[in-house]
């Protein structure tokens, strides 16, 4: 019998395994890829800069991402491409800036196989066994340990650990399997698909820019992001949902809406996807012998930097569970206080916040106007953009009262929902 | 008795592979693949699919 299994060996479940071994566990690593540097499924790719982001700052030197408050590193030495503005964007192209004055970067893209494979290279020094090419399907925990049940190529087994790891991502079907999605509401299934361009017009390769209203052809935003592949590829996030797939709105983005000229001459180079589970956060992310880390207890994502920090704990706590201390308790605390969304009514006030499908075209038009006197704080955080937003909109509330009141009450209602004393 | 995948359509995410609650899905060179002996046909896979390339 093993250790500790350790389920999927994406950020969370290779820093976990590299941490336990590194303490001299016996740990073996279950993933259902032969490769894990090979990324298929869409993500950003990207590191948040923001001072206290999930409480931490990292930085990026020496070959490494620093993690200072956490008291860790990871090997990274990859390319860097900084991200230094990011913009929301109104049907008649009014802007709402986010910028650092001094012009320090906000995000910095990464390669996220590179990362991966460095940390897969560290684990195997570590005498960590890996299992690739091998699904973790079900599992059941006892006092004795937790088996789980897996298939390679079609052949079935069974594996014993004393402790698992459940770090397969967003859908985990282990997490479902121990029962530990019990108590958490299914908000919606996002459908999204990440298309890589070649040939895109007007792209500002520093920026994020997310592009709202229906005058876009998409309910959601339509993101255009940085890649490292050059200034004329550019990634393009189309998210939508079983019944307004993406593949159609796509086609309606690049031909139809205001930015189809963006797309005349664009080749289409790849494209990931992923749907995603948004269930509320799994506020107590342990159950006997197992302990669920990363995006498969999150409110959504913890990103690529939270899934590092998870692994990290998530490590350190195994060991101490292993020696008769409450490390998962320890962990759950950790995680309770560095996630935003694990904060109260985190998720009433995003939605008090949220800009679509909540507002028209032309009020859209009319609110982003309202803040280009101003550059707001560099930030791509997607808890603080809105604050910042509607701190600048609302420096206008007399005006929007006097000029459009019906849109004054209607801020007003939806804020309620955010519980700070915006009003 | 399987689910079918379309191989052009599959984008390899492998979201499906995270629904399959009898290990009849599995990720070969990239794309995703069912095993006829496992399917129930329960269609939670299909449900899931992104880029629609599931059918029953």
């Amino acid at each position: 019998m093993y250790e500790v299994a350790v389920i999927g060996a994406g950020p969370a479940g290779l820093m976990a395994a590299r941490t336990a071994a590194g303490q001299g566990l016996k740990v073996v690593v279950i993933e259902k890829r032969r490769d894990v540097s090979r990324i298929t499924r869409a993500c950003w790719q990207h590191f948040i800069m923001d001072d206290g982001y999930e409480n931490e700052c990292i930085q990026l030197r020496d070959g490494k991402i620093i993690f200072l408050r956490n008291g860790f590193e990871v090997a990274y030495n990859g390319p860097a491409f900084h991200i230094t503005d990011k913009y929301f964007i109104s049907p008649r192209k009014h802007q709402v800036h986010f910028a650092h004055k001094d012009g320090r970067p906000i995000g910095v893209k990464f390669d996220k196989g590179i990362l991966l494979r460095g940390l897969r290279e560290s684990c195997e020094r570590l005498g960590v066994e890996f299992r690739n090419g091998t699904v973790a399907y079900d599992a059941a925990d006892s006092a004795q340990g937790v088996t789980v049940n897996l298939t390679c190529r079609g052949a079935k087994s069974t594996l014993r650990a004393r402790k698992a790891i459940i770090a397969d991502g967003a859908n985990s079907r282990i997490a479902d399997a121990l029962g530990m999605n019990k108590g958490r509401t299914l908000f919606a299934i996002a459908h999204s698909i990440i298309y890589t361009l070649e040939g895109v017009k007007d792209y500002e390769r520093t920026a994020t820019k997310f592009y709202m209203g229906l005058a876009y052809q998409s309910k959601a935003s339509v993101v255009i992001l940085p890649t490292l592949d050059g200034d004329h590829v550019a990634d393009m996030l189309i998210m939508g949902n079983r019944n307004d797939p993406p593949e159609r709105i796509y086609h309606n983005v690049t031909t139809k809406g205001l930015l189809a000229p963006m797309f005349e001459q664009a080749k289409l180079v790849k494209r990931t996807g992923c749907a995603l589970k948004a269930f509320t956060s799994m506020m107590v992310p342990f159950q006997g012998n197992a302990l669920a880390i990363g995006d498969a207890a999150a409110y959504v994502e913890v990103e690529n930097q939270g899934a590092l920090m998870c692994g990290y704990h998530a490590g350190k706590a195994v060991v101490k569970e292993l020696t008769g201390e409450k490390g998962f308790e320890g962990y759950t605390r950790w995680w309770q206080k560095s996630f935003e969304f694990n904060g109260p009514e985190a998720l009433r006030v995003a939605q008090g916040y949220a800009l679509v499908p909540t507002y028209r075209d032309d009020e859209l038009d009319y609110l982003f106007a309202l803040t280009e006197d101003e550059v707001l704080e560099g930030t791509i955080s997607q808890y603080k953009s809105p604050r910042l937003l509607w701190d600048s909109i609302l420096r206008h509330k007399e005006k929007i009262a006097r000029e459009r009141p019906e849109l004054y009450e209607k801020i007003k209602r939806n804020h309620e929902m955010t519980l700070k004393g915006t009003f | 008795m399987a689910m079918s995948i379309d191989k052009d359509l599959c984008l390899g995410c492998s979201c499906c592979i995270d629904a399959c609650i009898t290990g009849a899905l599995e990720l070969i060179d990239d794309k995703a693949a069912v095993s006829e002996e496992d399917c129930t046909e329960c269609k939670s896979c299909m449900e899931l699919c992104p880029a629609h390339a599931i059918s029953d």
